[in-house]
Formats: C-alpha cells, structure tokens, sequence
C-alpha cells in the first residue's frame, strides 16, 4: 500500500480517498455477491444521500455532529492522544444539556439555550478530562480509560431515562426523558437548521485558526510528534495534553447538547450509539485537519443518509450497511492506527521518565534515536 | 533435551582477505556507495575513514550482508557472499559490530549471545548454567571483563561494546568490521578496545574498522581507506605512507577547515551568569545522580565538563535545564534563582540549550523546519502566530548558519545529523542568548560540521554568554574550554586550568587518583 502510493505530500491526501474508495467497491462487491441489484444499491445510495434536497438534509443532519466531535478528536490526535471516548462525552454533554434545558424549561430561550449548551460543553470536557488527568497524571493509558468513561456514560444516559428525567405521560416502551420545549429546539426534527451550520461554521474556522495562527496549535503539534523535545523546549507536554483532552470533550459535549436541542428534543437510551466512534474514524480519515475533517463528515453523514435510506428501497438488510461502515473503520484503522501509535510509544517513553515510574532511557533512544 | 555445545574457546582465530569489487549502493534517488573497489587483506586493521553520509556505514552494512548492493561484489577469501544476505554473511565469517548497540536491555549478557547464536539445537532449549558457562568462555575470550549474568540496560557504554564484541567473537569469524566503536568510548576505553583490535589482527583476523579522528586511526590502523561522497579516493594504503595532512585532505577534500582558534580569556571581572551551588539531581537510572556540584561560569567563559558518560552529566544539565528537579542546592541564571522555575521561564531568562541525542530531545524529526524553529519563543508567549512571518525568520537563520535545506516546509528528519545540529544552533543561539548548555555538541559529527559547532559556541562566549560544554571528546574540550570540571560518580573530582593535558584529565575521569 505505501510502495503503491509513495510517501509524499499528494499521497498523503489520496491515500484516504482510495481507502474510502476501496472500502465501497468491497462492499458493494459482497452485496453483489449475495444477490443483490448492485445498480440498484448504487442507486439508491446516490439518491438517499444528494439526490433531492430531503436527501441533502439527511446528510447534513449526520455530518453535522459528526463535524463537531471529530474537529474535537483531531485536534486530541494531534497532541499524540488517542482519546476514543468521544461517544461518551457526546452523551455526558447531551444529559447536561438537557437537564438544564428542562429544569429551566419555563425560563426564556436566550437564556436558558446558551447556558444548556454551555452546561454540555462543560460537562463534555470534565468527562474528557478524567481520562486525561488519568493520562497525564498518573500515565493511565488514555485508550483504555476512555474507552471504559464510554460504558459509564451509556448507563448514565440509561438511569436518566427511566430515573430522574423519566418521561412522565410515555407508554413507558422505551426509556425516554420528557421532551424540550419547542421554543428551546435549535431545529425542527431534520437536524438541519442556519443556527446549527454556522456553529460549525464558526468551529471549522476555530480550529483552522488554532491550528495554523495559534502558538498553541503549533505547541499541539510539537508535542505530538516529540513530547521529549517539547519537554526541553519549556513546552508542558502534560498540560497541552490536559489541553486538548478538554477540548476534545468540549466539542463531544457540544455535539450531545446539539443533538438534543436540534432534531432529538429528548433523549433515548443508547442513541446514536455509533456517533463516537464514526467521528473517530472522520477525523482519521481527515488526517486530522479541520478543512478535510469537514469534507470527510460530509462524506460520512452521506454515508449514514444513505444507509438509513437503502431498506426502504431495496430489500437491503441494515446489516449489510453496517458491514458498509466498518470495512471502511477497518480500512482507516489499519492505514492511520500504525502512525498514532508511533505517537503513543514516544509518548510512553517520555511519560516513563516524568513519571515516577521506573526509567527506561535507552529503549526511548532506541524507539526515536536510529537515525544514523 | 539440551544440546551439547562445544566450549567455544577460539585459540587461534584464522582470517580471510575481505574485497569489494565495483559496490554501488542507491538508496532511492540518492547514490550512498559508488564503484567502490577496496581488497583488506588478513591479519591487519583496517581503518576506513570519511566524512558524515561519505558511505562508511553503508559500505560496512553491505560487507556484512545487510545491504543489498545494487552493483558488485563481496568476496570472503574465495567466497562470493550474495548480496544483502546477512545470515550468508555471518555464516561466512563476516560479523558486524554496530554503531548503536542493538542488544536487548532486560537480557543479561548470557541470553543475548543466546539470542544471536546461530547454532541451533533441535529444539532450542537451552539451560541457564550452560548458558553461564559459554557466556564465561566467551567473554574470556574476548578479554571482556563483565559477569554472564550482568543484565544489558545497566551496562557502562564501554562494556556494552566489549559485549558486542564478544558476542561477534563468538561465531569465530575471519572477518570482523566495527562501525564507529570509538564514538561513544571514553579516551581511557578506547585504548583497551584499540589493544583488543590490534590481538585479534595479530590473531590473523581481517579487521575492519570505521574511524572518524586521525588520531585513531594513525594508534590502531595497518592501513586506511577513506570514502568520500561515496566514492573510495584513497585506496587502502599502509599506514606508514600516510601522514594525517594526506589523510585530511582525503577526507574532506579540497574545502578548507575552519580552525576555532583559542578563545580569549573572559575578564576576571565579568559578572557570574551561570552559578550552580551544591546541586543535587537525579535525571533518571541511567546516570548517576549529580551531587554537591558547584560551578560558576562568567560572561564570556567556556567551562567544559569531562567525564565518562553515566557520571551524573546528564543530570547536571538536565537540572540546569529544568526538566528534572532540583533536589537540593540552588541553580541561578543571570543572578536570579531558577531552581524552581520551569523551563520556560528559564529560556525566558536567556538560558539556550544544545541537548545530549539532537533527534529526541533537540528536535522533532516529523516537524517541518519552521516549526522546530518556532518551538522555541524565548519568554515571548505571544498567543497569536503568523506562520509567513515565523517562515521567514528560520529561513534567514537557517541562511545564517550555512545548513543546507530546499524548503523550512520540509521535514527536519531528512537532514544529515549535521545540518539537524546546525538547525539547533540557529534556534539556539540568538539574542537573547546569556547562558549555553551544549551536550555532546559534535558527537557524531564529521570534520567540518564538527569545527563549525565549535566555533559557534566560541563566538557566542566572545559575544558575552556564559558555555557550559559537556563532552567525551577531550580534544575538542582543551581546544575551547577555559577550564575543564571532571565527573566521576555524579560529583566534580577534579578542576584543569589551561594549559590542558590529557593525562591527568583521563587519570581523573577514571578515578586514578593523583591527577
């Protein structure tokens, strides 16, 4: 694969194409396998996403939190921290959003709006930040801890729904809060609204401006790629990881409050189940920069557009669309994970030191230093 | 169950003539080794010598089998060798000892030559003692002084390398080719390694080995080669033609050197800029931990640290520096304490820093130019940045200090060790410079970047800054330095005025009292 696309500047950018690319053609190959019109699923992939402007909205509605969480996650890869807890702190920022969306539901919406999504983000980041002090304090790996943040707050959501903002009047089905007021709601229940696109508007231009005209974009970078170094530059690579673990929670706790007070309105036990983990995989196809990881969203909620779109007209079992999605993860997972990982092990070594942990100062020279 | 081994003790060794005819190396577009024809016969030491990146490296990992030429030939006596195989290569007695060390660190020395023995039993099972025994033989052999259960990680550099030497010796082989084993010796080790070298040629052994100072090469060599730009311009010649001018010019060609000269004396009356009082620090479990160290360096002063390495240097620099603590004692840039301070504001206060490994702790290989270059912002802690503006500043220091780039855009990895080194200077050393901590600043190293380094922190201590310089090179320290600590067991032994003399410096790195 790499012989195949070298290792320059333009494959870099083509490399998630064809990734993305071939991951389709797979699928669709195994679709046409098991019998099934392959014209027709293109098709109808085609038109579920852009092909009338329900279509478009479909695929805004899914990019759109998909933008916001992996502009959050991007910018935690780049520091070198593989933060996967996003799904999890996109819930902990929903069930935040909410309950001050419904404890103040008789106050005014200028007020009560801003200050619930405010409460979202906070609480987004404070979940985030468990794993990073975790990370940075006491050199937890950041993988796990976050991953397992995820499970705490899938039944977090769980005891809301049918505890504290159970819904009171619901046939009692499924778990569900009470709903939001309508004057609250940032979009009616198509997710898609000018309020809604010019948040990710204002937060693609954020992190295209944290990124290349901030010094603390630049200190990210650096500690990403040598924490050693940054260590003796007099960058703090803890409190830059610290940094950016908040943000990556900010952002996930924003899209959860965004969820809600757009096309949801209440929430449900386990929604979105795979939001997290689908923005993980946007920012890495992306490769971590923000006007890419716009594109890419899109190209994934159209994904997600098309895949809610398929049964209805063929017979396509939900199933096989999933299949769809993970061979892209897979595909993504293996050509990005080898580089984070990299990352992660320069990092371990560098923790190894700072920490009190026993010293392992000639495997660090080993692991970066063979450049003879 | 366990495999009976012969005892290996290899009484008498026997050598083979090693040749190269026509090796041509590409690595991509980049022509590493060009037509290079060189025949080392048994029974002598053989130095090849050359400038960084000139294919000295590369030649010895394509005579041992880890390079595939892409033109030409190796041959051991009258063995054609295939190309790029290395287990043909050591099965035909051509053994590598590598520049950095490759052994495991939690093995003990017994496992690792467990590890690399090329015998194998039927079913690979082995007992500890028997291990313990061979290993013993072995070392014995060899004439390294270590126990068989003395685990790697904990080894001094010196020993490592008599190990690896062992553990080359082991397989008895005719050729043995060492890649520059004196850059990391202290000058005391360095006589026992030429010592060991000059036995096994005497033994009949073909020795090849790749040298960097003409001094080495004139106390161990028979004859010398050197390789420039790729390309063999001298052929391997005895030694007793040679004389060091000759070899230079070989070396670095017709470009003149630029000699550092000796620095003037700094005014007895210049103001303290770097004082450290009884410091107490420990960097981490491979270097001693710095103790009582007290040292003051006036404006315009170069004070060199000698030692061997492990002696507490890095944790000297390292407390100094500010990413480790200061345990006791005090640490004061410019008259103001910064013991407890971070590093930031230390940098702030002027200190600069030439760090210990340039590719970990100097720069971030996978950076592009402009950004290692604006890692640094000396205190400045402006939130917002303008990348154009910070482009173009590094491209007039980069300018400035001659390193040879095409773009600040590119990736600082793709830059010989040379030009990485020169990169750190041109961030290091601007304006606000009051203090400069410079580890190993030429190690590995050739010639010419070597005396361009040199000359750098001379002209920064005429500038007025406060050098500290932490060296195992002692040459390069007598040369610069006013005066010159020595390190032994994390504390200062002892303190040389000019002028220098090696001998009690080395006595004194070593612990030989008297000095």
């Amino acid at each position: 694969m790499r012989r195949l696309l070298g290792d320059g500047r333009v494959a870099e950018a083509v490399r998630p194409i064809v990734v993305v690319a071939l991951s389709l053609l797979l699928a669709v190959g195994v679709f046409g396998l098991s019998g099934y019109p392959v014209a027709g699923i293109v098709g109808g992939a085609v038109e579920g996403s852009v092909g009338s402007a329900a279509a478009w909205t479909q695929t805004l509605r899914w990019a759109i939190p998909l933008l916001i969480i992996a502009l959050g996650v991007g910018i935690t890869f780049q520091a070198g921290y593989f933060n996967v807890g996003a799904q999890g702190q996109m819930y902990a920022g929903a069930i935040g959003a909410l309950a001050v969306g419904l404890a103040l539901r008789d106050g005014p919406a200028i007020v009560v709006v801003p200050l619930a999504l405010a409460t979202g983000v906070a609480l987004g980041a404070l979940w985030a930040l468990v794993p990073g002090v975790l990370r940075t304090r006491l050199g937890a790996d950041e993988v796990v801890t976050s991953l397992m943040m995820n499970f705490i707050a899938v039944l977090l959501l769980e005891w809301i729904c049918v505890g504290p903002l159970k819904n009171q009047d619901g046939s009692g089905q499924a778990a569900t809060t009470d709903m939001l007021p309508a004057a609250f709601r940032i979009s009616d229940g198509s997710g898609v609204s000018p309020l809604m696109l010019g948040i990710c508007a204002v937060l693609v231009i954020a992190a295209v401006a944290l990124r290349s005209r901030t010094r603390m974009g630049l200190e990210i970078r650096i500690v990403g790629r040598n924490p050693v170094m940054a260590e003796w530059m007099g960058i703090r690579s803890s409190r830059v990881g610290l940094l950016v673990f908040g943000l990556g929670g900010a952002t996930a706790g924003l899209a959860g409050a965004v969820e809600v007070f757009g096309p949801l309105g209440s929430l449900r036990a386990g929604f979105s189940p795979q939001m997290g983990f689908m923005a993980v995989i946007v920012a890495l196809v992306a490769a971590l920069g923000p006007v890419r990881t716009l594109v890419a969203a899109l190209f994934f909620g159209a994904l997600r557009a098309a895949t809610l779109y398929l049964p209805v007209v063929n017979d396509l079992p939900l199933a096989g669309l999933d299949m769809l999605n993970g061979m892209v993860a897979l595909w993504i997972t293996v050509s990005a994970v080898p580089v984070i990982l990299a990352r992660r092990a320069a990092r371990r070594t560098q923790g190894a030191a700072t920490v009190a942990a026993p010293v392992e100062k000639p495997v660090e020279k080993e692991a970066v230093g063979e450049h003879g | 169950m366990i495999p009976r081994r012969s005892p290996i003790r290899p009484a008498t060794r026997d050598g083979a003539t090693l040749t190269c005819a026509g090796v041509s190396v590409d690595f991509g577009g980049f022509r590493a080794l060009s037509d290079v024809t060189a025949t080392f016969p048994a029974g002598q030491v053989h130095a090849v010598v050359g400038q960084n990146g000139a294919g000295k490296t590369t030649l010895s990992r394509v005579m041992a089998g880890l390079v595939t030429p892409a033109a030409g030939t190796v041959q051991v006596g009258d063995r054609l060798l295939p190309g790029g195989n290395v287990s043909e290569a050591r099965r035909n007695g051509v053994e590598l000892v590598h520049q950095h060390f490759a052994l495991p660190p939690d093995f003990t020395v017994a496992e690792c030559f467990e590890l690399f023995n090329g015998e194998q039993g039927t079913v690979g099972a082995f007992s500890r003692a028997g291990l313990t025994r061979r290993a013993a033989d072995l070392l014995a052999g060899a004439g390294a002084e270590v126990a068989p259960d003395a685990v790697i990680g904990r080894l001094p550099v010196e020993t490592l390398q008599a190990v690896e030497i062992a553990r080359a010796l082991a397989s008895c082989p005719k050729v043995l080719i060492l890649d520059e084993p004196t850059a990391v010796l202290p000058p005391p080790a360095m006589r026992g390694l030429f010592d060991r070298l000059r036995r096994l040629a005497a033994d009949g052994m073909c020795v090849i080995v790749v040298l960097h100072k003409m001094r080495e090469v004139f106390g161990v060599a028979d004859t010398a080669c050197a390789l420039r730009a790729g390309r063999l311009v001298l052929e391997p010649t005895p030694i007793g033609e040679l004389d060091p001018a000759t070899l230079s010019r070989a070396v670095v060609g017709d470009v003149t050197v630029e000699a550092a000269g000796t620095t003037p004396e700094p005014a007895t009356s210049a103001p303290v800029e770097l004082e450290v009082r009884e410091l107490g620090a420990r960097s981490g479990a491979h270097d001693a931990s710095a103790a009582d160290v007290s040292l003051r360096i006036r404006q315009g002063e170069i004070v060199g640290v000698a030692g061997v390495e492990g002696n507490g240097q890095r944790s000297l620099v390292e407390a100094i520096v500010g990413v480790t603590g200061v345990r006791s004692g005090s640490i004061a840039i410019g008259g103001t304490d910064v013991s407890a301070a971070p590093v930031r504001e230390r940098r702030a206060r002027g200190l600069r820093v030439i760090p210990f490994e340039r590719n970990v702790e100097g720069v971030s290989l996978s950076s592009a130019l402009w950004e290692n270059h604006a890692a640094m912002d000396g205190g400045r802690g402006a939130f917002l940045i303008t990348p154009q503006a910070l482009k173009r500043r590094c491209q007039e220091a980069l300018r400035r200090w001659k390193v040879s780039y095409r773009s600040v855009d590119q990736q600082t990895g793709n830059l010989s060790g040379g030009n990485v080194q020169k990169t750190i200077l041109a961030r290091e050393i601007t304006d606000g410079l009051r203090v400069l901590v410079a580890a190993h600043p030429t190690r590995g190293l050739d010639i010419a970047a070597a005396s361009d380094v040199r000359g750098a922190l001379v002209r920064a201590a005429e500038a007025g800054a406060a050098v500290l310089v932490v060296s195992a090179d002692l040459e390069e320290m007598f040369e610069v330095c006013h005066r010159v600590l020595v390190m032994l067991g994390g504390r200062v032994v002892a303190t040389f005025e000019r002028p220098f003399d090696a001998e009690p410096v080395g006595a004194a790195m070593v612990g030989g009292g008297g000095g």
